[in-house]
């Protein structure tokens, strides 16, 4: 019984790493970015005077931390981190907003993706393009690894090796850079390192099944998921634009 | 009767031989060869400099101490509206300026100048899609094969990059730019107008030596259409320059800050 499940298991496994790769290729848009809006007052609970005064320790009214019950879970530290960055953008200065400065998102945070999306296939890379602020990520999918002078130098988009297991393409992402944000502000460590299974879902939807481990900044991985619908060709929606995001920089002098 | 045959015969093997030609694949990581064109000025071997006294004062009209007006005989030829724009740059440059430097702003470099790649650049290519990606400041180039036009809205809303179109003739690459913004440079600081368009044929002159002859017309700026030929090579898989790095570029300014 056993040899006869192991045979079945291995002709199964067998013919699913026989088959060829999906094709990523297109441009695509997110669905859904910012998630699920789960926050404001429910629903017949109108405001009655005066609202309360924010404190240090309740920026919001309804007395958390501002922080929704699915996002990252931060350690003491990250936390006090993630609260002064929180005030710094309250209080309208962009010295934490990379993006505002036209630099790029970053790794796990360039998969979200609120623009268009840009995937170039070949057999031993893969591309993905954010149309926000131009930037650029690469995927290798021939086996290398990282070299030393790459591990030394972080960057944003940090150097990431993939692998087919049948229609998904698992992608591990490491040396990344430590000023970039997970999600929204959310603050990480240098030892974040980035998991993804990617795989269309149904024709034309694109699925990013995202976990983020960071042993100094998170109490627990983070898992997230992406979802992108393909442009069609003809659409006027499948040629993205230059974003050249320093333009906006000159004209701001 | 006999030569329209013979002419349909000329057609029909074109057509089988285009049929039977797989396209080259030109993804991959290259590198310019002598992306700065060979050095021409300076002085002659030999001609040391015999001068006596002070060396003579810079003029208008001749801003060179050689007495020529500082551009290569192979340098575009700009019609006078656009050498005196020119000569304006110059000026700027020469006093320390970046007002006219578009890559220390940084700004994608622009057709044709970001196909000098002064640093390295990537080349992925599919079968509707060939894509340039130039490290200097991470610029991106699509070229669409799949014989789309551009459409009004991106004529009239003209970018660095610009709009190109290519289709296969044999091994080579041919590739037509439209829509091209009219701040950029056509090499170095040679100024264009907005009626410049790019031809280029791109093709491995042998295997991991791309070439690109670039052809630049512009009936406002140039007095006659100006050629160029670039030549890029292959980085070898495993040499440890076959992997470009993210540039960046507004780390710079944020600190220059």
């Amino acid at each position: 019984m056993r040899a006869t499940a192991l045979v079945l298991w291995l002709g199964t496994a067998g013919a699913l790493c026989a088959q060829t790769p999906p094709d990523f290729s297109g441009v695509y848009y997110p669905i859904n970015p910012f998630g699920k809006f789960v926050g404001g007052p429910s629903k017949g609970s109108a405001p009655k005077g005066a609202p309360p005064r924010p404190t240090a320790s309740a920026p919001l009214a309804d007395g958390s931390t501002g922080r929704r019950p699915d996002e990252p879970s931060l350690k003491p530290e990250y936390m006090a981190k993630w609260q002064m960055i929180s005030k710094s953008l309250v209080a309208g200065s962009s010295e934490y907003d990379s993006t505002a400065k036209c630099l790029p998102p970053g790794m796990p945070a360039m998969m979200s993706m609120f623009y268009g999306m840009e995937v170039m296939q070949g057999k031993d890379k893969i591309t993905f393009f954010s149309e926000l602020n131009d930037a650029l990520r690469r995927v290798y999918l021939d086996g290398r690894k990282p070299a030393q002078k790459v591990l030394d130098d972080p960057t944003y988009a940090g150097y990431s090796m993939g692998h087919w297991e049948g229609d998904t393409l698992v992608v591990d992402t490491v040396a990344i850079r430590d000023d970039t944000f997970i999600e929204g502000i959310t603050p990480h460590s240098d030892a974040m390192t980035v998991k993804e299974r990617i795989r269309l879902k149904e024709p034309g939807l694109l699925e990013d099944r995202i976990i983020v481990t960071d042993p100094k900044a998170l109490t627990k991985p983070w898992e997230t998921v992406k979802t992108y619908r393909k442009a069609q060709p003809g659409s006027g929606t499948d040629e993205l634009r230059e974003f050249a995001c320093a333009e906006g920089i000159s004209d701001a002098k | 009767m006999k030569l329209p045959k013979i002419l349909l015969a000329i057609f029909a093997g074109a057509i089988s031989l285009g049929a039977q030609t797989t396209t080259p694949d030109f993804s991959g990581v290259y590198y310019p060869v002598n992306p700065f064109g060979r050095f021409t000025g300076g002085p002659r071997p030999g001609a040391a400099p015999q001068r006596q006294g002070p060396p003579p004062r810079p003029t208008a009209s001749a801003p060179l101490s050689d007495g020529s007006r500082g551009r290569a005989p192979d340098a575009p030829s700009l019609t006078p509206e656009y050498m005196a724009k020119w000569q304006a740059i110059s000026k700027t440059r020469i006093a320390g300026s970046p007002e006219y430097d578009l890559t220390a702003k940084c700004l994608p470099p622009g057709m044709p100048g970001m196909m000098s790649m002064a640093y390295g650049m990537e080349v992925m290519q599919t079968k509707d899609k060939i894509t340039f990606f130039s490290e200097l400041n991470d610029a991106l180039r699509r070229v669409y094969l799949d014989g789309r036009k551009p459409s009004e809205k991106v004529l009239e809303d003209p970018t660095y990059a610009g709009y190109s179109t290519g289709h296969w003739e044999g091994d080579t690459l041919v590739v037509d730019t439209v829509a091209l913004r009219d701040n950029t440079f056509i090499e170095g600081f040679t100024p264009h107008s907005d009626a410049m368009t790019v031809h280029e044929r791109i093709r491995l002159k042998e295997p991991g030596l791309l070439e690109d002859q670039i052809t630049v017309t512009d009936p406002k700026a140039l007095t006659k259409p100006w050629e160029t030929v670039k030549t890029y090579r292959k980085a070898k898989p495993g040499s440890g320059t076959d992997e470009l790095r993210e540039f960046a570029c507004a780390e710079g300014l944020g600190e220059a800050k």
